[in-house]
């Protein structure tokens, strides 16, 4: 027994996997490495950001960092904590209590990755991470373990990316916890390429100090079954998050994306916009839950969610929620699932283009929204141009 | 160039078109104007092909062709353009690459290399600035965020750089301004030329001044209740349209042009 198992007998843990499968994570199918598995020859070629610098995970094991460069006068540090070395903040977000997607991390990770931003770093390049896992990893657990703490006005662009080039399934359960200090600035984009059998429970947990900023710009492109979890507490007066994703569901794929966010203290802001696109028989769930205390007053908080079926097999559940207990507050959220417009439609096609160009430019533009806010310039090409792959394909 | 004869068209069931015979020859421009409601605007939907509205009755020959034979888009590679009396804003789409890759979807269907972007500007440097729209909404998302005039100008600039065959204007001029009024009329001016025709849709005579019609037409309870020269128009500018609807026989719904 353990304590996501036990919570799911709760009216509560029911109740948050209502729309989504939990199975893989209480069964035994999936079990960690019993052993290192680095790659065996030569590297794939492996996505990457030109300008950053990039650490890859090849089914858990840490590569050699061939592109450290000089980036000690950075002011950012990275290590590699053993699981029984502790660091200030570790576990302090995603405990086992809390009835999140943290549990069968905080029971399986093998070594931690701190990265620690001093008070006023600035890391002129992004730090990118690559988490692979290949054929080795079938019916593997695998738990990444990653803590940020940004240290007082610092700022960094963090790139996380999850790759799955096995055929087999594989359980992915990553968790990265965020500690932002104040007046820090943290650039957090995340994107999943899991496989196509991959199952993918993975979450983030973030504490904001006072005037920090958090930004996650979330994309979750593939994978059979994928949960992702964001919880933030605005803890610091001033502070401000934005919090966006798109999702693309084809086949018969199940997403789900759910977000608590704590409005703990006043002044603080959240904007929130999470995109679907749901192809063929794909499903999405968004949840996301805004939480404002009573003392949180002269807070602004915002959260959309908009889904676009292009079949009439594909499925949304859609469940946004403010909670206010302020009274001195300017909140909002909204929720639309819709096809294409008709209206839209016709305007491309009295311009020329034929319906299933139509159907793409529109798709395309829907996914726009959310992709083009990406502060990374190549990996919004590298973004833009899988997604408009992915798009491509759909059937008229 | 197009010939509508008995055309009836519905939208929900619900009779709108009720008979309408129209010829436009090369070159020409006509003027369509009536109260709100006579079916101005459903007639400018059945021509561009609005799937929403369903033709009943009568035939629209184009250049010989069958007109309500073909899809909206191949109306449009054949020369047909409305101009929206309300444009459909479209986010995440940005203006530029929407122009370019209309006029690219044109050139391919006339086995014309497609323009990238650097040519593309070019081609459309002048048309933007003959139109007084600022370079900074070709960045922007189409439509999105624009005035009721950038809006408008935004299909007239669409218009120049599809040079159609036949233009239909659906009020375009509602909405302008008279400096942006005269813009427009430039753009049509412009455009204007022996193989190219142009029905223009209005409640204003103001726009007539500008963008002087060969023949205007009266529509009123969708029929055609009156056709004349151009001081048609400035008659109904005077006598508004209740004279020639009783006249006629048919009710004008009693509503203020707007």
């Amino acid at each position: 027994m353990n304590s996501l198992t036990q919570w799911l007998e709760t009216p509560t843990g029911r109740e948050s996997w209502k729309y989504s499968d939990p199975a893989p994570l209480t069964g035994d199918r999936f079990a960690p490495f019993a052993a290192p598995a680095p790659p065996a020859g030569d590297l794939p070629l492996l996505p990457a950001c030109a300008d950053s610098r990039r650490l890859v995970f090849w089914n858990e094991t840490c590569l050699a960092d061939e592109t450290a460069g000089d980036d000690r006068s950075s002011g950012m540090t990275i290590a590699a904590l053993t699981k029984d070395r502790a660091a200030p903040g570790l576990g302090t977000l995603a405990t086992d209590e809390s009835g999140t997607i943290a549990d069968l991390n905080n029971r399986n990770r093998q070594e931690t990755l701190h990265i620690h931003l001093e008070d006023g770093a600035a890391p002129d390049r992004p730090l990118e991470l690559v988490f692979v896992t290949d054929d080795r990893s079938s019916d593997r657990l695998v738990a990444p373990r990653v803590l940020i703490t940004a240290g007082g006005g610092s700022r960094a662009v963090i790139i996380e990316r999850h790759l799955d080039l096995g055929r087999d399934p594989v359980l992915n359960v990553p968790v990265v916890e965020v500690l932002c200090g104040p007046g820090s600035d943290i650039t957090h984009l995340k994107w999943l390429g899991n496989g196509p059998d991959a199952l993918h429970y993975g979450g983030t947990f973030v504490r904001q100090d006072e005037g920090s900023r958090y930004v996650s710009r979330e994309f979750v492109l593939a994978g059979h079954r994928v949960r992702r979890e964001m919880h933030l507490h605005l803890a610091g007066p001033g502070a401000s998050c934005i919090l966006a994703g798109l999702t693309l569901a084809s086949g018969l794929r199940h997403t789900d994306v759910r977000t608590r966010v704590y409005h703990d203290v006043p002044g603080c802001t959240t904007d929130e916009l999470y995109k679907g696109i749901l192809i063929d028989r794909g499903q999405s769930v968004f949840d996301g839950l805004i939480r404002v205390a009573p003392d949180a007053q002269q807070t602004g908080a915002y959260q959309t969610n908009r889904n676009l079926l292009l079949s009439d097999d594909a499925v949304s559940y859609s469940i946004p929620r403010l909670e206010i207990y302020a009274d001195d507050v300017k909140c909002s959220h909204g929720s639309t699932t819709g096809q294409l417009s008709a209206e839209e439609m016709f305007y491309l096609r009295s311009r020329g283009f034929d319906e299933m160009m139509a159907r793409r430019l529109l798709s395309y533009a829907f996914a726009s929204e959310v992709v083009d806010q990406v502060e990374h310039p190549g990996l919004r090409e590298e973004l833009t141009a899988s997604i408009q792959q992915i798009l491509d394909k759909v059937p008229s | 160039m197009l010939k509508i004869e008995n055309l009836h068209a519905a939208v929900d069931g619900k009779p709108i078109l009720k008979g309408i015979d129209l010829e436009i020859a090369p070159g020409q421009i006509h003027a369509i104007m009536g109260p709100n409601g006579s079916g101005k605007s459903t007639l400018a939907q059945v021509l561009a092909g609005n799937e929403d509205y369903e033709v009943t009755a009568g035939s629209i020959s184009y250049q010989g062709r069958d007109l309500l034979e073909l899809s909206v888009e191949d109306r449009a590679l054949a020369g047909i353009f409305l101009a929206f009396q309300y444009p459909v804003e479209i986010p995440g789409f940005a203006n530029a690459e929407f122009l370019r890759a209309a006029v690219n979807a044109h050139r391919k269907h006339r086995g014309e290399s497609e323009l990238d972007a650097f040519d593309f500007s070019k081609f459309a440097r002048d048309k933007i600035a003959q139109l007084e729209l600022d370079p900074k909404l070709m960045t922007r998302s189409l439509n999105a965020g624009f005035s009721g005039g950038e809006k408008k100008r935004n299909e007239c600039l669409q218009m120049s750089l599809l040079e159609p065959t036949f233009a239909i204007l659906d009020e375009t001029d509602s909405g302008l301004d008279i400096d942006a009024l005269q813009i427009v009329a430039r753009g049509v001016n412009t455009l204007r030329g022996p193989e190219r025709s142009f029905l223009v849709i209005t409640h204003y005579q103001r726009l007539l001044d500008y963008i002087v019609p060969d023949t205007v037409h009266v529509l009123a309870d969708g029929r055609i209740i009156r056709s004349g020269g151009k001081e048609l128009a400035l008659e109904l500018e005077d006598k508004g349209y209740g004279w020639l609807a009783e006249k006629a026989g048919v009710a004008t719904g009693g509503e203020d042009p707007s």
